[in-house]
């Protein structure tokens, strides 16, 4: 096929880095090593990504400002101090540098902040990430992240403290889809210096958001936030799909077809849905492909078609088993399966190979590009 | 998915029954025969439908003589005869200008052992015109592809029973003769499917792409036309650069099924949100060497969720533009799908 059309404008940011520090950590409150600053770091620059936008236009073009996420109200040191909860909607960044953000286990002073997107749903969404996880020994291995439903009057997450994060709405605080629950996010919880290279993608209209991490050529975690393309005009608002992957280890990726098509870490949130697995109203979504001889259509093929040399791209659907939400309910928007074997493990190969470079790929997935050249490791 | 809009004007002759003719050796023996017969006469607009593009006659045998013309007038000009033999047989080839210029298909009467008159076929098609032909071999063609083998897999829709059945033969054609489909079911069991079609959006490259099958088992109980058949297995056959291929039917699924797959891990279920049926559009892939690639799709016609099975419409009344039957959903005239066995 030719290559597919970029459908919306995007920001991208690409080749971001974190150099691993090799000096021990003294500032971390359990005294952990050089990791848990690297580690900081990383979520440092994420943040920052994620409220100012991107560096490369790519798109059909027409740029304007980019609808970034924006700080609802953090908890941090705010450049050096100590932890301080903000109230909601205060809209302060207390995220500023690496000793701002300590992890902690439950109950202990720990960071988080909640960025608010407004243009998911009818009256947008919030994004609680949680430096929370259940051991110390290894600090910024896991974390946790939410997402909160914001209603006709702009109430998302309220409350929350240095030692407890903010709550959802609903009369059981679960206007809310749980991401990862003392999940990892980047990586093994092995103590070492870590050099991180990160891309984002931020859709110029602020729908869609797309995160992919690499650590020695690993994609550690890959983050995919926003609205589905060609969404079932039945399925009510907010649609949104929202999913992080990661694993605690250093040799597995987190975007490749077995993170995402089989299983189903991508989740959204629906009211009218009854959890039998836990108190959330969360309900869990496939990305779906073109499948045959007993697997997805990039793992059957490890070549290019024959006759036409060319790579094939496929589009990814969005497929529920849950309960409430059988069926297939939309597409992705600007994002498409390539061949599992083109690139190595964590990929890096662009579409066209040469010249615009308009796509690159990261493991399974095809992302829009802005000419560069792909750094992974 | 919401009920799509057909690519293709078709065309259609359905619900053509064949009456079972007593449980014995010889009435199951006759049922094929006409089974087979009528098949030929609709093809070539001898049924109650007039296609805008029909097939035609090249030639045929009818065992006693052979010759360009149609020498099957009815069902007793088919004669069977054991693929080790010389003995005389039947055979007759058409040709459907709209797949390509010369696209025929070679049907053989022709059995692995006497037992089995009329329950298996041979069946080659090719693009560059059969030749030859006499009462007891068949023509041949440079770039002919076997569909049925008389020695392996010759069954073609009536199974391998000495009880006639009652049959219905459905034939889809689409006006400009790209695709002609046929399903041949007893009961809501579906014997047969053959298949003769152009694909859609081709790879460029694929000279006069054709993909066909002729399927069906010795048994009347198995479904033809099942994700097992087509997904999980290369049914579909064609030729690209002189070399035969096969090819899947591939759906959009997740953990390694088609969505509709009620036996895997397929939704199980209608679309809780707008009640929609229909899964996925069929695509054609290969891995065949110097094949590989998905290589087009399927016109009209799509993967159903397994669990409906035979016999429902979209939409259920009114129109019901479309119809599943086994796992394919099909264009639909509206009538209603005759289900006697």
């Amino acid at each position: 096929m030719a290559l597919p059309t970029i459908i919306k404008n995007w920001l991208v940011t690409t080749n971001q880095n974190i150099t691993g520090d090799a000096n021990l950590d003294s500032g971390g409150p359990s005294g952990a090593c050089n990791s848990a600053r690297d580690r900081r770091n990383l979520m440092l620059g994420l943040k920052n990504q994620l409220i100012t936008g991107g560096t490369s236009n790519v798109g059909p073009g027409g740029f304007g400002a980019v609808n970034t996420w924006t700080v609802r109200y953090s908890c941090g040191g705010n450049n050096g101090g100590s932890l301080v909860a903000g109230t909601v909607g205060d809209a302060v960044d207390r995220w500023t540098i690496d000793t701002d953000i300590p992890w902690n286990t439950p109950g202990n002073a720990h960071a988080w902040i909640v960025l608010r997107n407004t243009n998911i749903g009818t009256y947008g969404v919030d994004l609680l990430i949680e430096l929370v996880q259940s051991t110390n020994t290894y600090e910024g291995a896991t974390m946790d992240v939410y997402v909160g439903i914001v209603d006709a009057s702009g109430n998302g997450y309220t409350g929350g403290s240095t030692t407890a994060r903010p709550t959802a709405q609903g009369t059981n605080n679960d206007e809310e889809v749980a991401i990862r629950q003392d999940e990892a996010w980047s990586g093994s919880n092995t103590l070492m210096a870590r050099t991180f290279h990160w891309n984002t993608w931020q859709s110029e209209d602020g729908t869609n958001t797309y995160i992919v991490i690499f650590w020695n050529n690993i994609c550690v975690s890959q983050w995919m936030i926003g609205v589905p393309q060609s969404p079932n005009s039945s399925w009510s608002e907010p649609r949104f799909f929202a999913g992080i992957r990661g694993l605690l280890s250093d040799f597995d990726n987190a975007c490749f077809m077995n993170d995402w098509y089989d299983v189903s870490e991508m989740k959204t949130w629906r009211a009218d849905r009854i959890s039998t697995a836990d108190s959330l109203n969360q309900t869990f979504i496939y990305l779906t492909t073109d499948t045959f001889a007993g697997n997805p259509f990039n793992q059957v093929f490890t070549v290019p078609n024959d006759i036409s040399g060319e790579y094939p791209l496929a589009v990814i659907g969005l497929t529920s088993r849950s309960s409430n939400f059988i069926g297939r309910q939309g597409t992705m928007f600007d994002l498409y399966f390539g061949l599992e074997s083109v690139g190595g493990p964590a990929g890096g190969a662009t579409y066209p190979s040469g010249g615009s470079k308009t796509w690159a790929q990261f493991g399974a997935f095809v992302f829009p590009w802005d000419g560069s050249t792909p750094v992974t490791t | 998915m919401a009920d799509p809009t057909k690519d293709k004007t078709w065309e259609y002759d359905l619900n053509n029954l064949v009456i079972a003719d007593g449980a014995t050796v010889d009435g199951a023996f006759l049922s094929t025969r006409q089974r087979l017969f009528g098949i030929k006469e609709i093809l070539i607009n001898n049924g109650s439908t007039t296609f805008t593009a029909p097939w035609t006659v090249v030639s045929s045998s009818d065992s006693s003589t052979s010759g360009a013309s149609d020498l099957w007038v009815d069902e007793f000009d088919l004669v069977w005869a054991d693929d080790d033999t010389s003995n005389a047989r039947s055979w007759i080839v058409l040709r459907q200008t709209g797949i390509s210029t010369t696209f025929e298909v070679c049907i053989v009467c022709q059995e692995d052992s006497t037992s089995n008159d009329g329950k298996q076929i041979e069946v080659w098609v090719a693009q560059a015109g059969f030749t030859g032909g006499s009462t007891t071999a068949r023509p041949t063609a440079t770039d002919e592809r076997q569909l049925r083998d008389s020695t392996a897999d010759g069954y073609w829709g009536s199974g391998q029973v000495n009880t006639a059945y009652t049959s219905q033969t459905h034939v889809w054609m689409s006006s400009d003769g790209d695709c002609t489909r046929i399903v041949i079911c007893i009961g809501d069991v579906v014997t047969g499917y053959w298949a003769f079609e152009t694909p859609k959006n081709p790879t460029t490259g694929w000279t006069d792409p054709y993909f066909a099958c002729i399927e069906g088992e010795a048994n009347v109980t198995t479904s033809q036309v099942t994700y097992s058949r087509f997904l999980d297995n290369a049914t579909m056959r064609g030729r690209y650069s002189g070399a035969n291929t096969t090819m899947y039917l591939s759906s959009e699924g997740m953990v390694n099924d088609g969505i509709g797959e009620a036996t895997g891990n397929g939704t199980q279920q209608q679309n809780q949100l707008d009640n929609s049926y229909i899964a996925s559009q069929c695509g054609l892939s290969s891995t065949t060497s110097t094949f590989v690639g998905r290589h087009g799709e399927v016109f009209d016609m799509w993967w159903g969720l397994s669990f409906v099975g035979t016999g429902r419409y979209y939409p259920e009344t009114g129109t019901k533009a479309f119809v599943q039957i086994g796992d394919f959903v099909f264009p639909w005239d509206g009538s209603t799908l005759i289900r006697t066995r």
